[in-house]
């Protein structure tokens, strides 16, 4: 196309320097830079996101429909037993099918001769008292009467020992119940309204703890640490007016209905949490009103006083107030005295930590007489082993599944090492709860992965790049990528349409030469 | 666990020795002012132990001590300036502006150490509502020689961590939960008279928590003018006494101010101080005071023997210079300790410290006895503790030179162009004998100028080198691929 000997600049010819190949190359070259630099600048402005064990997470469902292995012995000492296996295996089945809240959760096989070195087994004996009340007799043994106990109430019986959760009534206690925490701080209070008209100064509590709350808590330090801390507030001035009642011309008493104590924590004034940790405290307080305000009682729901004199805050603690005749200075609340305030508070407690209370008109008979033995039967503490191993069982794969879609749904949500491990060492502990041998492994490697996944779920890391708008990318990224890209994109339109237009030019003239062509060959 | 029944009733028995007591002195000073002096004292009887049972022990303030392994522990929060002439010798001691916080961790290591700080002050900027929190390593130090134990510290290895924020803030939200430490709080006893209007709009007033070896003691000094001449309880604090506080083992109030009529009559005398004693008083308690006729009664409290006055010299912003001017009003020679805290970006030059003396010129290293310095080292302050033997009535002049760094924009503090809040210098008397106390003196806070950079310059320059890149692509691109064609003429 150059012709450097004879250049004619009337003819619209190209210049001599100028070649349009070399120009289509030096645009390909540009473009092969940047199509090389995109990959790298995709690697270094990406954010870690590990790949997560999806599979495995969204196979947690067998956690809704876990069942528990119970072994159930009939011992037959008393000659021949009423029931047999076969009738007490099938009365259960059948009702697992009827009533699968309760006895959904449980697998109950029937043995009838003693498993040895196994110490995690029920068994099931009779007696031939005619009375009829049934009897948990040691730890783990229950003793129906053959003459009064039908299949269907033995059946009743050990349903609602096995698992006394799964009722109607289960809802109001999901909500008493506090959460599981593997430690709790018990914050025991003496809260005198107002000390110089009746309080007291000081109590016994370090004894009377030890007395009355010390058996139950050493049985429940199979699921909790527990840290015990008292003091005593002497100006606790209440935030409303009670009701005052008059019974008579010179007795009446202050009421405390129930909207009453939904109230009756004073936070603002009380000082009653300390800033010393992170773990759930539950508190325990005695609350002794001051002279204008005695006698104090608690109303039932159905408008009488109530016998313990004594209310439940769910998930917090619990409040007795005890009204005293008169006190002096010098006076101290002595281990005796409370007495009855102490079984209130263990009751309290067994509520809160959702102990289960043992079946109607069953009674416990322990194994020794040796004071201070073991209160819990081991059929309420493994009920209560395995209520708790389900709600962490359960919480840890909610935790896991919510990790997994918002992984998927935030796209710039970075998942770094330390989350995808811990992720993994849930889904090991689950796994191994669901292997476990026993029932205190289970509860324990459910315990860690409730405790792993929900720090997974709550890393630090991840907030990190929630917060980085879109916008701010683009300022940055617009000044600079704007004027090179659009010389870029506008050079490779130009050169694609002269490309274009000297095709056709070139076909013109193709086909100019041909018809010249044909004309000549009919000219000869 | 039948060891656990002795222990418990020794635990009982312990819980029993606590007691609590109260006082308030009120002080009429020479310049009509009045200053109050509130201790609350709780003894323990023993050592915090891990079996928390408290009855008059706060038990917030004992958990968070105990956890963190707390022996002994100061804080102040304070406001105003101290007047040490007219004012006298404070009662407490500690009347540095903003918050100080000193104590003896209990730790093996010095990463221990700093851990349990850590905890330490962010559980008490969670307790008294204060941000002792940025108390961080950038304001933090280990002073060798100024800060020693009150009393024997318990087994184990201690270390020393003080910090000072001088630019806090003293309000009510400090002085609620700081009196719901007390057993009887706002409702009876002394704490009554806390009135937070009054309290916070006086010339010099200061909170302050002490921890010794199960001896606990809230302070409160404020330093009130009172609205006339003759003044009494309710028109200098607007609060009167409604109850006595009867958990309390005594509950007293005391003036010092010779020659005044006080009405009703105190019941005792003790030192040239008539002390009330609220156990047997009638209430309402309300005390008026009267000066007689022509007389303006006050009590001069002793200064202490030595005044401290730091400036910043030098008008450049990047060097300067510090100039101290220490009086002597004894007339024997006093050794004092001066802690001068700098933080990292000022560097202090150490061979351009001089010492004079009244207006000799000559250098008098020979004053300086003995010299603890601990160099920056990023975010670490420095420390600069020497020990001066100052010569009977003198003035004794010590100046060094600074340099003030030009830090990366990122680690200025937030309102950057304010500059730097120098901690008050602490000069310490150090006693003759072991008997007698050592007393501190506070200095001024200083603002250190800093040399800002502009702060929008990042943007700036990311913009214009955006666009000269641009550019640059966009001519040479032009040039290199562009079609020329020759037009006829």
């Amino acid at each position: 196309m150059s012709d450097s000997a004879t250049f004619d600049p009337t003819k619209r010819a190209e210049v001599f320097f100028q070649k349009d190949l070399l120009r289509v190359k030096i645009i390909a070259s540009y473009w092969a830079v940047v199509l090389c630099a995109i990959p790298l600048w995709w690697y270094t402005t990406s954010i870690t996101r590990l790949p997560l064990p999806t599979s495995r997470v969204s196979a947690l469902e067998w956690t809704d429909s876990f069942k528990f292995p119970v072994d159930l012995v009939v011992s037959r000492t008393a000659g021949d037993a009423p029931v047999s296996e076969a009738e007490l295996e099938r009365t259960i089945q059948r009702r697992t099918q009827l009533d699968s809240a309760r006895w959904g959760a449980l697998d109950v096989r029937i043995h009838s001769n003693n498993l040895q070195n196994r110490s995690d087994v029920f068994s099931l004996a009779f007696n031939s008292n005619p009375a009829g009340a049934a009897h948990i007799l040691g730890d783990d043994t229950l003793s129906v009467s053959s003459a009064t106990y039908t299949l269907p109430q033995i059946v009743d019986t050990l349903g609602e020992l096995l698992s006394p959760y799964a009722s109607l009534k289960h809802e109001a206690d999901g909500q008493r119940v506090a959460k599981y925490s593997p430690k709790y701080r018990l914050s025991f209070t003496l809260l005198n309204e107002d000390v110089s008209s009746i309080g007291y100064r000081s109590w016994e509590i370090e004894q009377s703890i030890y007395q009355y709350l010390e058996p139950t808590l050493n049985q429940l330090r199979a699921l909790h640490d527990f840290e015990i801390e008292s003091h005593v507030q002497f100006y606790a001035p209440l935030a409303f007016q009670p009701e005052r009642v008059q019974v008579s011309q010179n007795h009446g008493y202050w009421a405390l209905g129930q909207e009453e104590t939904a109230i009756f924590v004073n936070s603002a004034e009380w000082t009653l949490s300390s800033s010393a940790s992170n773990d759930p405290v539950l508190h325990f307080i005695l609350f002794i009103p001051s002279s204008q305000h005695r006698p104090m009682h608690v109303m039932t729901a159905q408008g009488s006083a109530a016998n313990s004199n004594a209310f439940i805050i769910p998930q917090w603690g619990g409040i007795v107030v005890y009204n005293p005749e008169r006190t002096t200075p010098q006076d101290v609340l002595d281990t005796r005295t409370l007495l009855p305030i102490f079984r209130t508070f263990h009751t309290q407690l067994q509520l809160l930590l959702g102990v289960p209370p043992a079946p109607k008109g069953t009674y416990h008979i322990p194994a020794s007489n040796i004071p201070r033995t073991a209160p819990l039967t081991r059929w309420q503490l493994a009920a209560l082993l395995r209520a708790r191993t389900l709600e962490n069982a359960r919480s840890a794969s909610e935790a896991l599944r919510s990790i997994v879609a918002l992984v998927a749904q935030i796209g710039h949500l970075p998942v770094k090492e330390d989350v995808r491990a811990l992720v993994r060492a849930a889904l090991d502990d689950l796994d191994a709860m669901r292997d476990a041998a026993d029932l205190h492994r289970a509860f324990s490697s459910a315990r860690d992965a409730a405790t792993r996944a929900s720090a997974a779920f709550f890393d630090p890391g991840m907030l990190a790049m929630l917060y980085f708008p879109a916008e701010h990318t683009y300022a940055v990224y617009t000044p600079l990528f704007a004027p090179v890209g659009v010389p870029l994109i506008v050079s490779v339109i130009r050169e694609i349409k002269r490309i274009r237009k000297e095709r056709a030019e070139e076909r013109k003239r193709k086909e100019k030469g041909k018809a010249r062509m044909e004309g000549e060959r009919r000219e000869e | 666990m039948k060891w656990l029944i002795p222990v418990c009733l020794f635990g009982a028995a312990c819980a029993a020795a606590e007691r609590f007591d109260e006082r308030l002195v009120l002080t009429a000073l020479p310049d009509g002012n009045v200053l109050g002096h509130w201790t609350f004292t709780t003894t323990l009887g023993h050592d915090l132990s891990h079996a928390q049972h408290y009855t008059l022990f706060p038990l917030g303030l004992g958990q968070t001590l105990n956890v963190h392994g707390a022996s002994e522990l100061h804080l102040a929060l304070n406001a105003g300036q101290w007047d040490y002439k007219l004012w006298g010798s404070p009662p407490e001691p500690s009347v540095a502006s903003g918050a100080e916080l000193w104590t003896w961790i209990r730790a093996s290591n010095t990463t221990q150490a700093d851990e349990r700080w850590v905890g330490l002050r962010n559980a008490l900027a969670g307790v008294f509502c204060a941000s002792l929190g940025s108390l961080d390593d950038q304001r933090t130090t280990t002073p060798a020689l100024s800060f020693k134990p009150s009393v024997q510290l318990p087994l184990g290895k201690h270390q020393l961590r003080h910090a000072t924020l001088p630019a806090e803030h003293v309000c009510t939200e400090n002085l609620t939960p700081f009196i719901k430490l007390l057993p009887c709080k706002a409702s009876a006893g002394l704490a009554a008279l806390l009135n937070p209007h009054v309290l916070f709009s006086a010339p010099f007033h200061g909170l302050s928590v002490h921890y010794t070896h199960g001896v606990l003691k809230l302070a409160v000094q404020a330093v009130f003018t009172p609205p006339r001449q003759d003044w009494s309880l309710n028109t200098l604090l607007d609060r009167s006494i409604a109850a006595a506080c009867t958990v309390a083992s005594s509950s007293i109030l005391s003036f010092v101010a010779a020659g005044t009529q006080l009405d009703p009559q105190p019941s005792t005398e003790v030192n040239g101080a008539l002390q009330y004693d609220l156990a047997s008083a009638t209430f309402p308690f309300e005390v008026t005071v009267r000066h007689p006729v022509n007389t303006i009664s006050s009590h001069r409290r002793t200064s202490p023997s030595v005044s401290l006055r730091r400036t910043m010299t030098g008008s450049a912003q990047y060097a300067g210079g510090l100039l101290v001017q220490l009086e002597n009003a004894r007339n024997e020679t006093v050794r004092v300790s001066y802690l001068e805290t700098l933080p990292w970006f000022v560097t202090l030059y150490l061979h351009t410290l001089e010492i004079r003396v009244n207006d000799d010129p000559r250098r008098r290293i020979d004053l300086l006895e003995r010299l603890s310095y601990v160099p920056p080292r990023a975010p670490a302050p420095t420390t600069l503790e020497p020990i001066l033997r100052l010569p009977p009535l003198s003035r004794v002049t010590m100046r060094f030179q600074l340099e003030r760094a030009f830090m990366l924009y990122t680690q200025f503090p937030p309102d950057a162009q304010r500059g730097w809040d120098l901690p008050p210098a602490i000069l310490t008397v150090l006693p003759a004998s072991t008997s007698t106390h050592s007393e501190r003196v506070y200095g001024k806070t200083l603002l250190a100028d800093l040399p800002t950079p502009d702060f929008s310059m990042p943007y700036n320059v990311a913009l214009m080198t955006l666009m000269l890149c641009g550019y640059w692509f966009s001519e040479v691109f032009r040039i290199i691929t562009r079609k020329f064609v020759v037009e006829p003429a």
